[in-house]
């Protein structure tokens, strides 16, 4: 035990001499280099080149535990960010969707709008909410009634041309039967000759011409508008045209109908009702004379 | 039992100085926390052999440390004053028989605590504290890892008190 502790003194007494001789050595080391790390010496820069390659490989496995790290965390926020962007996408879609919504109201306004006035009418833009058409019908349900000025006998136009007429109304809708329907019975003529005839409708899509007052006068392509004669619908709105074998091709050509525009006679309107969450616009009075409307183009998306 | 001082040990103990050098300037991102290994090194110092001559060793740590001054970028000098200042307070030639790890252990985070305030010290830095904190969380646990790695070597001044 004491040969024990007096080696350790010894070691310790022998031992601190080379220490701080080192120490002081580095101590001045560190006071003489001022340049610091910045000093581009030959020596810096040899050892910095050697080690460089060396510390490459070195810090590949280093490399390969960040990217572990980073690969979990990415899955992670993945996970976090694919929620996000499903909700986005949900939102989008919903934005989308009304967008193109809106964009066929305000075409299909537009197309009503610019379409020019056959008779001093009261003219409503309103919504085809559904369209039958079975086998032995051919009706659309408007959503407009009454409240709004519609009267049965009404004339219901498409973008193209003459759609069918109001058969019944409620306060809110109306029932229209289409040209198509088998008991729609409309007095048209030959814009071409000023022939009258009946417009029969036969639940196919092509309407026949009944009661012809001169059947030469009807050529095929000849031009069919309404003549006004049965006292129900204004003179003038396209039908559609004559086709060979002697029925009618119609403007609206069977189309499905998303807004339609009503002729109301003597509609007085109230300032104020007006009910825009229900798409219905008003167009009051407008103080037109017919117009002769030319041919549209057949084969257009019109 | 202590033997004579022997210039193997010296070299062997800059074997491990050497060997933990290396992986000093590299660094680790985990998770957006860098983490340096440039405390790793002391481990070595701190577990340097018993029976090593001791002007040799410092020898060693002195020139080893001057490398690691460059391969760190750091100025000439500073981690040979480091290492030698741990080595001095440390004393590995005194150690006695048998190593005591958890002492140790303790004794090499008490030491780390002191080289961070040191430097923050200098710097009279707070933030510096905090930026090198994860550094020596690093260093900190490793220190087992050496250990058991110098023991499985062959290190028998190493051998626990069981």
């Amino acid at each position: 035990m004491a040969y024990a502790s007096g080696h350790l003194a010894q070691r310790r007494a022998a031992g601190r001499r080379p220490i701080l001789v080192v120490i002081a050595f580095a101590g001045a080391l560190f006071f003489l280099d001022r340049s610091g790390p910045l000093d581009n010496s030959a020596l810096r820069v040899g050892v910095e080149d050697t080690a460089a390659p060396m510390l490459t490989y070195l810090s590949m496995p280093l490399r390969g535990v960040e990217t572990f790290v980073e690969t979990r965390r990415d899955r992670a926020r993945a996970f976090e960010e694919n929620v996000g962007l499903k909700a986005e996408l949900r939102r989008l879609q919903d934005a989308e969707r009304e967008r193109d919504s809106l964009t066929r109201k305000l075409e299909a306004m537009r197309l009503h709008i610019t379409m020019p006035e056959v008779a001093s009418h009261s003219v409503i833009l309103a919504r085809a909410v559904t369209e039958t058409s079975g086998p032995f019908q051919r009706a659309a349900l408007i959503n407009t009634g009454t409240r709004d000025g519609i009267r049965a006998g009404s004339a219901v136009l498409s973008t193209n041309g003459l759609y069918g007429h109001v058969l019944r109304t409620g306060q809110r809708s109306s029932r229209v039967l289409r040209l198509t329907d088998s008991n729609s019975r409309v007095a048209v003529k030959n814009e071409r000759t000023r022939s009258r005839a009946i417009l029969s409708g036969d639940d196919s899509p092509r309407p026949t011409l009944a009661y012809i007052d001169n059947a030469e006068t009807f050529r095929p392509g000849d031009f069919i508008v309404t003549s006004g004669d049965d006292g129900v619908l204004p003179q003038g709105l396209p039908v559609g045209f004559v086709a060979a074998d002697g029925r009618v091709d119609l403007s609206e050509s069977g189309r499905t109908a998303d807004w339609v525009r009503i002729y109301v006679r003597d509609f007085i309107p109230a300032p104020g009702e007006a009910d825009d969450s229900r798409s219905v616009l008003r167009i009051i009075k407008v103080p037109v004379e017919a117009e002769p409307v030319s041919a549209p183009d057949m084969d257009s998306g019109e | 039992m202590n033997r004579e001082p022997t210039l193997l040990d010296a070299l062997l103990g800059a074997l491990g100085l050497v060997v933990l050098g290396i992986l000093a300037p590299l660094g680790l991102n985990l998770g957006g926390v860098g983490l340096a290994l440039w405390l790793l090194p002391l481990i070595a110092v701190h577990l340097w052999p018993r029976d090593a001559n001791v002007g040799l060793s410092c020898l060693l740590i002195l020139v080893l440390g001057t490398a690691l001054d460059m391969a760190l970028g750091l100025r000439l000098g500073t981690y040979p004053l480091l290492a030698l200042t741990w080595y001095w307070l440390i004393r590995p030639d005194l150690r006695t028989d048998p190593f005591h790890e958890l002492g140790s252990w303790l004794l090499f985070a008490l030491g780390i605590a002191l080289v961070l305030a040191l430097i923050a010290g200098v710097n009279r830095s707070l933030a510096t504290l905090v930026d090198l904190l994860p550094d020596a969380l690093v260093a900190i646990p490793v220190f087992p890892l050496v250990l058991r790695a110098y023991r499985v070597s062959g290190r028998s001044d190493l051998a626990a008190a069981d």
